[in-house]
């Protein structure tokens, strides 16, 4: 099947819609907190099963780069990732808010999140195979060493007290203890809770440390700073100029090279790949003290990682037939209830059907730039609401959607919780961002070293008896030592 | 002006929400007359749930699915499907377990159910649920990468005692179905002492970390590698059911292969124990119609699940046997919790 | 009162938190497997020991640089707990809203649960926020129940 005759059958009015419609349900699906955008993906299931498969597969890819947008509206307007792979976002992009560009910081997102997908699309184009390959090549040490590596990275965005970030980034490690061992079962922190078998709902963890916390920290502003009405920002601040994004283009470009890369790994996620593309850019810019302020250096870095990772998490998905992560999994059954097997036959025998699943993540990206940019106006309506009513009505989105992603009140509870450990800590200075990347990694972390040890009994020596997986810990060593050096050194050039 | 713009994206996306909730909403049709029993028994006058103890979009999820589409047509109401994810199916359990026994929450479960019971700290006990349908009875298989030195189950145990802690094989979660039918055909093997049992956190990764070369095995569900076994990556050691696989004719069982190992993982439906008598004979009456059906057959085909249905006297003995099989080969293995 | 007194009192809290979750809970909450290398109770206790060490470096540090301000650790130390009655009387709420849901159901007491917010968050005109609360939670409660197919346990009212 040649690849013009695949693209002909896009030029059809039910594909058209179905990406349109795919879109839009998937940015409101993602930007709902609670409802992740596997779920959105799961509740399109049953629908795309009655239409042809192209438009199935439109709409599906539409909904997926959507999702990955669509957790970044509510991160940037109310502090809460509508997914956990939008957390990054709210670093930068609820700062941004608060100074008056929300506006600025979605459209930042919106652009590089479609610029993202797209990079994320282009690599899986060209290298599916041999990055296929690649992928197959990290085990349990090598899964290991770059958990590791991102954990180092910690250290670097923790501000100005490095060792405020290492206590935040324990204790982020404590709570992804909480649940039953990965690897003997036996129950850890579960207070004989059945609901804490599987550990502390990354959701509730999210929504509590970011949007709780802040929820709580506006509380004590006073009623009658709350009822007052938001100023409206200086409408020339609040855009972003072609120019602007255009000096993003290597940070963007990074970013979504690291979140296809991650992304094609099996069982790590959009959330990881935006935070260590947040990590990195920061790492690589001059202006590394402004991230966390609200800058849209870590908004774009952020946003194109994660968009990029659905066309990374397709790599695998498409060549070895094995899902990249949650939402391809689920990918993989729409596929097959339309007849397409994805597996290593599938590049030999149905080359039209890859060619689907490229061409529907191009126009999907595209469909997400239209539909986004007329999206950006309403969405930005949010922040002219007084916080005195937005507060309250963000909180109820809140709790709902906590309640939401697992059907289970347990989870509002812990998150009530959480709010309360993240409005403490950052009421004595200490850092959130360490905690939440710590307790996204800290399970893949500890769950890696302990297989790796497993596989070999003689000890650590396997971590390095593999290039791949030394390189990645001599990595984490150094970059370690290297960011305390810098530490001091900056403490030594402030004390001067 | 400004209103205007904002306006227009706001209808259309009100609009947009309600044409999917009215497309979504296609098994919520007007329920068809009922049965002659009916008129006598005031069941069902409501939707029933149906809780999957998984995430949406898993497999046990699809598969619980396949009962939906015209479930009004034979039970007389729609079926909803409730996920209540955690523990590995437990959370689902525990709350249909915990539920009101008037035949308005039923329990889609799996072998985890009874494994559960003995590995894993639950609230509820054996006789907690009755079985009302076993939908499918799927096998796992023992698969490895196709270079090994070993294609039958008796070259694979000899190799492993030959070299002892190396044959290493992964599956996904600890206390899982897939845990212990891969346990259980690594004691038929005998080689229970000279293997290293790799957990892992889903199938894909214990998948993929086959076909990477970092572990030697895998315990999984032929559909996990239907599609790599085709393109001759993976190899099939042995199937554990009790005849071959229609889709894998030339793979033998472990049992023709000498070894007892055919433990198999199936799905059904669940009520909760207190559940009145008319209620489980209607949805006995009920369900068979369902999946006896030739549009049931054909999605459960397609999707790989397969019928291997049982009624609910049946499954409840099934159930019940299972149970006890689970235990005995959970307590040899040293799986149970003390 | 000082940064620094404050930073004493919230390092001082975790160490002793770290200490008492190493020595006590760990133990009571971390089910261990007998003949394992590295078994389940290997990370909690790593994780915990580097809070607790960290912690104690900190409040050193801090202890140092208050002496180095020649400020005593007990000027002008005070802790004004009004200042959070707001934050407790929130938490409060909202626990009794969740316990409340459990018998009239999601959408009744989150409508309910939303004026009172609102009032507390400073809007005023009863009759704004009770509209508001209503068209709002009625809203998302269809949104998630309807479209998104999420299940809410009905209370006593059936809804």
């Amino acid at each position: 099947m040649e690849i013009s005759e695949v693209l002909g059958q896009f030029v059809d009015i039910s594909v058209i819609i179905g990406l349109f419609a795919g879109v839009a349900f998937g940015i409101i699906g993602g930007a709902l907190p609670g409802i992740s955008p596997s779920m959105t993906i799961a509740l399109l299931l049953p629908v795309t099963l009655y239409l042809p498969t192209i438009t199935a597969i439109a709409t599906l890819m539409g909904s997926y780069q959507g999702a990955m947008f669509g957790g970044s509206v509510s991160a940037i307007l109310i502090n809460t990732p509508g997914t956990a792979s939008a957390a990054a976002t709210a670093l930068d992009g609820y700062p941004m808010a608060q100074k008056g560009q929300a506006k600025r910081a979605l459209q930042t997102a919106l652009y590089s999140s479609c610029l993202g997908g797209l990079i994320g699309t282009i690599i899986l184009l060209f290298s599916a195979q041999f990055l296929a390959k690649v992928a197959l090549k990290f085990g349990p040490p090598e899964y290991f060493g770059l958990m590791l590596l991102s954990l180092t990275l910690i250290a670097g965005i923790s501000g100005k007290s490095m060792l405020r970030g290492i206590i935040s980034g324990g204790l982020g490690l404590l709570f992804a203890t909480v649940g039953l061992d990965p690897i003997y079962g036996s129950t850890r922190f579960t207070f004989g809770n059945i609901n804490l078998y599987d550990g502390i709902n990354t959701l509730s963890v999210f929504i509590g440390v970011f949007a709780l916390s802040e929820i709580m920290i506006q509380l004590s502003l006073g009623r009658v700073e709350l009822d007052k009405k938001p100023k409206v920002a200086n409408s020339n601040t609040n855009r972003l100029k072609l120019k602007e994004f255009l000096s993003q283009k290597t940070n963007i470009l990074f970013s979504a090279v690291i979140g296809s890369l991650i992304g094609i790994l099996p069982g790590i996620g959009g959330s990881t790949a935006s935070f260590m593309a947040y990590i990195a850019s920061q790492k690589r810019s001059k202006k590394s003290e402004e991230y966390g302020t609200g800058i849209i250096e870590g908004v774009a870095a952020a946003e194109a990682a994660n968009n990029a990772v659905c066309g990374g998490a397709l790599v695998p998905m498409l060549t070895l037939g094995i899902p990249g992560d949650v939402v391809t999994a689920i990918l993989v059954g729409a596929l097959i209830s339309h007849g397409i097997k994805p597996g290593p036959l599938l590049f030999v025998e149905e080359i039209g059907s890859v060619y689907t699943v490229y061409i529907s993540l191009f126009l999907a990206v595209i469909v997400l730039s239209v539909v986004g940019t007329f999206g950006i106006p309403v969405f930005s309506k949010v922040v002219t609401i007084r916080k005195s009513i937005l507060l309250p009505l963000v909180f109820i989105i809140c709790i709902i959607g906590t309640y939401a992603s697992k059907s289970n009140y347990f989870d509002v509870f812990v998150m009530l919780f959480m709010g309360c450990v993240g409005f403490a800590l950052r009421k004595n200075g200490f850092p959130i961002p360490p905690l939440v990347i710590a307790f996204v990694i800290g399970r893949s972390l500890e769950s890696n070293l302990r297989r790796s040890l497993i596989l070999d009994s003689s000890g650590a020596l396997i971590f390095f008896s593999r290039p791949l997986s030394a390189v990645l810990i001599i990595a984490a060593i150094v970059s370690t030592i290297f960011m305390v050096r810098s530490n001091r050194r900056h403490k030594r050039k402030k004390e001067a | 002006m400004k209103k205007r713009s904002v306006l227009l994206p706001v209808i259309l996306s009100v609009v947009l929400m309600f044409t999917l909730t009215a497309c979504s909403s296609t098994d919520d049709q007007q329920p068809s007359a009922g049965t002659e029993a009916e008129s006598e028994l005031k069941y069902p006058e409501k939707p029933i749930e149906l809780v999957v103890g998984y995430s949406a979009g898993g497999g046990t999820y699809l598969a619980a699915e396949l009962l939906t589409p015209n479930a009004a047509e034979y039970l007389g109401q729609p079926i909803n499907i409730v996920c209540k994810p955690g523990a590995g199916g437990s959370v689902g359990a525990t709350y249909a377990a915990k539920s009101k026994p008037d035949g308005y929450t039923l329990l889609y479960a799996t072998l985890s159910l009874p494994t559960s019971l003995y590995t894993t700290d639950v609230e509820y006990v054996q006789d907690d649920f009755i079985g009302i349908a076993r939908c499918s009875d799927i096998a796992a298989v023992i698969a490895v990468k196709s270079d090994a030195p070993y294609d039958t189950a008796e070259e694979m145990a000899a190799w492993a005692k030959e070299n002892p802690g190396k044959l290493t094989w992964g599956f996904p979660g600890v206390g899982s179905s897939l845990h212990l039918t891969g346990a259980n055909a690594m004691n038929a093997m005998g080689i229970t002492d000279y293997v290293t049992e790799v957990p892992f956190d889903g199938t894909t990764e214990s998948v993929a970390s086959v076909l990477g070369g970092h572990t030697s095995a895998v315990s999984c569900f032929p559909t996990s590698i239907s599609e790599q076994h085709k393109a001759g990556e993976i190899k099939i050691i042995g199937v554990q059911a009790k005849e071959r696989l229609e889709d894998y004719p030339d793979t033998p069982t472990f049992l023709e292969q000498g070894f007892d190992a055919a433990l198999t993982s199936w799905r059904g439906i669940f009520a909760p124990k207190d559940i009145p008598k008319e209620i489980i004979d209607y949805l006995d009456e009920a369900f068979a119609e369902l999946i006896a059906s030739d549009e049931y057959y054909q999605r459960a085909m397609e999707l790989g699940e397969g019928r291997a249905y049982l009624n609910a006297s049946e499954f409840t003995n099934f159930y019940n046997e299972q149970c006890e099989a689970v235990e005995e080969v959970v307590q040899s293995l040293g799986l149970a919790i003390e | 009162m000082k940064s620094e007194q404050q930073n004493i009192i919230s390092g001082g809290i975790i160490a002793l938190i770290s200490i008492i979750v190493y020595f006590i809970i760990i133990p009571m909450e971390v089910k261990l497997k007998p003949d394992a290398k590295v078994g389940p109770e290997f990370f909690p206790k790593l994780a915990v020991f580097t809070i607790g060490v960290m912690a104690l470096i900190y409040v050193i540090i801090q202890v140092r640089n208050l002496r180095a301000a020649q400020v005593s650790f007990k000027d002008g130390l005070m802790f004004n707990v009004k200042e959070y009655t707001a934050h407790i009387i929130f938490i409060a709420m909202t626990v009794l809203f969740l316990i409340l849901t459990r018998y009239l159901g999601f959408a009744i007491s989150a409508v309910l649960f939303l004026i009172s917010l609102l009032f507390f968050f400073g809007s005023k005109g009863a009759l704004k926020n009770i509209i508001i609360a209503v068209l709002y939670g009625i809203t998302v409660y269809y949104v998630f129940s309807n479209v998104l197919k999420v299940r809410f346990p009905p209370g006593i009212l059936g809804i």
